[in-house]
């Protein structure tokens, strides 16, 4: 399985160049307005899981994947090994967005001579609200991967963009379905929210840890039993 | 090493019907046109496609029980690509180690630079004989038991060809086996053992390479010398502007018997024309 992990590194090195440009709009953008950390976070994040995922479609170019299941590994540690490397480079995504947003708020700072910490103060940092943000947007996107990874082995390259439309469209139709539900039972979402507010930054880390894992977990269960039935 | 007994798999209209064995310091070879059934055959072994029926063992056991130190010994060579085209053949080296104990860098390295592979470019950019090179060099620098190799040498010119088969003849042992696939039959009549032929999904012959350029051979007769002959030995036959054209088995038994008749010594290209086109005797 080393090899496989160490095949996924190598390919996101050579593709490196490739997610400078859009990490530079990220970081001007970053640096133009006064915008929070939780964008900062959710938009890094978001590009990683997109690079991340895009392993895929390497290993099926020419057949690939017929090659891949003749290795000295089982196909569940074939898909093992891409959530694991799923999961260590979201959180390379999100320790470089971090510090993008950190260094683009110092800058602005020192050239603003305004101070950095105000500007840091501005966009969040040292703010309880703003890191809850950051986290539910790391939440958000690392759920958003788990859900799509095993509809791109189940559907193909072709039909993943089709199925994250209808998971996106799905998730808002709910949404909406859970807010008229509420309003018809009397429950007040605003008032749910502003309790959970009350838990405590280690409670809600705590939850989203678990809310994370638990779909971790489901989601590698679902991809290998597509991989287990595929035939290549 | 390899066993298929009554491998069945249908795909609409074309159906994978066979047996066949690959002995342990054997190489054995699988010829057959386009749409035979030689890829279908490999993936089944592979346990790539689910069978309708039959039987496949590897090193003694089905596919899907190999262990992971059973499939190190076991490589494999595909049409295509084998890793990522975005990869060069210096961030192989890595990937390969990783995966297989047996991997020997400093064997991969020399084999890269006596077939001339550059290290630092992407193998996506290589030519199709490069990457069959690649592909070849990479399962021979690990040394393990069974090579199943498909179309190994397509797309290389003759001299490239000969040195990965000379490559290969170095890598058999008595605990070692190959299948290989091709539709070079010159590769095959000078490295395997025994070679079988498929055609719509199903073995047509299986014979020693020895038995097969010996004593197989083609008669050419006319109307006159057909009827009188001895057909027992006649496998096919085919119409022709001058009279018949036969194949047989049994070459020596009409040079003896019929000193006048044309016998010529059968390639494997012929008897597989022959035995595919052909109406039975």
């Amino acid at each position: 399985m080393k090899g496989l992990l160490v095949k996924d590194i190598n390919i996101m090195l050579g593709n490196v160049r490739a997610i400078l440009p859009t990490m530079g709009i990220g970081v001007i953008y970053v640096f133009l307005t006064d915008t929070t950390i939780s964008f900062g976070m959710s938009f890094m994040i978001m590009l990683f899981g997109m690079l991340a995922l895009s392993t895929l479609a390497y290993d099926e170019e020419n057949d690939g994947m017929a090659y891949l299941m003749t290795l000295p590994v089982s196909r569940y540690q074939y898909v093992l090994s891409k959530y694991l490397f799923l999961v260590f480079f979201l959180a390379v995504g999100a320790a470089v967005s971090l510090a993008t947003f950190f260094l683009s708020a110092m800058i602005k700072g020192i050239m603003s001579h305004t101070g950095s910490l105000d500007i840091l103060q501005r966009v969040g940092f040292g703010q309880r609200e703003e890191y809850m943000s950051g986290l539910i947007a790391l939440m958000v996107m690392f759920l958003l991967n788990m859900v799509l990874l095993p509809l791109r082995y189940k559907f193909g390259a072709a039909m993943q963009q089709v199925m994250a439309l209808v998971v996106v469209v799905s998730v808002i139709l709910l949404a909406m379905a859970l807010g008229k539900l509420t309003k018809t039972y009397g429950i007040d979402p605003d008032q749910w929210l502003v309790g959970l507010n009350g838990w405590g930054v280690t409670a809600l880390a705590l939850l989203a840890v678990g809310l994370c894992v638990a779909g971790f977990l489901v989601s590698l269960g679902v991809s290998t039993h597509v991989i287990a039935r595929k035939e290549f | 090493m390899i066993r298929l007994k009554n491998v069945q798999k249908s795909y609409g209209r074309f159906r994978l019907d066979c047996s066949l064995e690959v002995k342990p310091g054997c190489v054995t070879g699988l010829i057959g046109a386009n749409g035979a059934g030689k890829s279908t055959a490999f993936k089944a072994i592979m346990d790539l496609i689910r069978l309708d029926g039959g039987s496949i063992e590897v090193l003694g056991k089905p596919w899907n029980t190999l262990t992971a130190r059973d499939k190190q010994e076991i490589g494999v060579v595909f049409p295509g690509y084998a890793f990522s085209g975005c990869l060069t053949v210096k961030q192989l080296i890595p990937v390969l180690a990783g995966l297989y104990e047996k991997f020997d860098r400093g064997r991969f390295l020399s084999y890269c630079e006596r077939f001339g592979l550059p290290m630092g470019q992407k193998t996506k950019e290589f030519s199709t004989g490069m990457r069959a090179k690649l592909k070849l060099l990479s399962v021979l620098s690990y040394s393990p038991r069974i090579l199943i190799l498909d179309e190994p040498t397509s797309g290389l010119d003759v001299v490239a060809r000969d040195g990965l088969l000379d490559l290969l003849r170095e890598h058999m042992r008595e605990d070692r086996a190959i299948l290989v696939s091709s539709h070079i039959s010159s590769d095959l009549e000078g490295f395997c053992d025994d070679i079988y032929m498929i055609d719509g999904g199903r073995i047509i012959l299986h014979e020693d390479t020895d038995v097969l350029l010996d004593s197989y051979g083609i008669l050419k007769v006319s109307d006159e010398e057909m009827a009188a002959m001895d057909q027992q030995y006649l496998l096919k036959k085919k119409r022709t502007p001058f009279g018949w054209q036969c194949l047989t088995g049994h070459k020596q038994y009409y040079l003896d018997n019929y000193p006048r008749m044309v016998v010529e010594k059968g390639s494997i290209d012929e008897v597989i024309l022959m035995m595919v086109k052909e109406e039975r005797a």
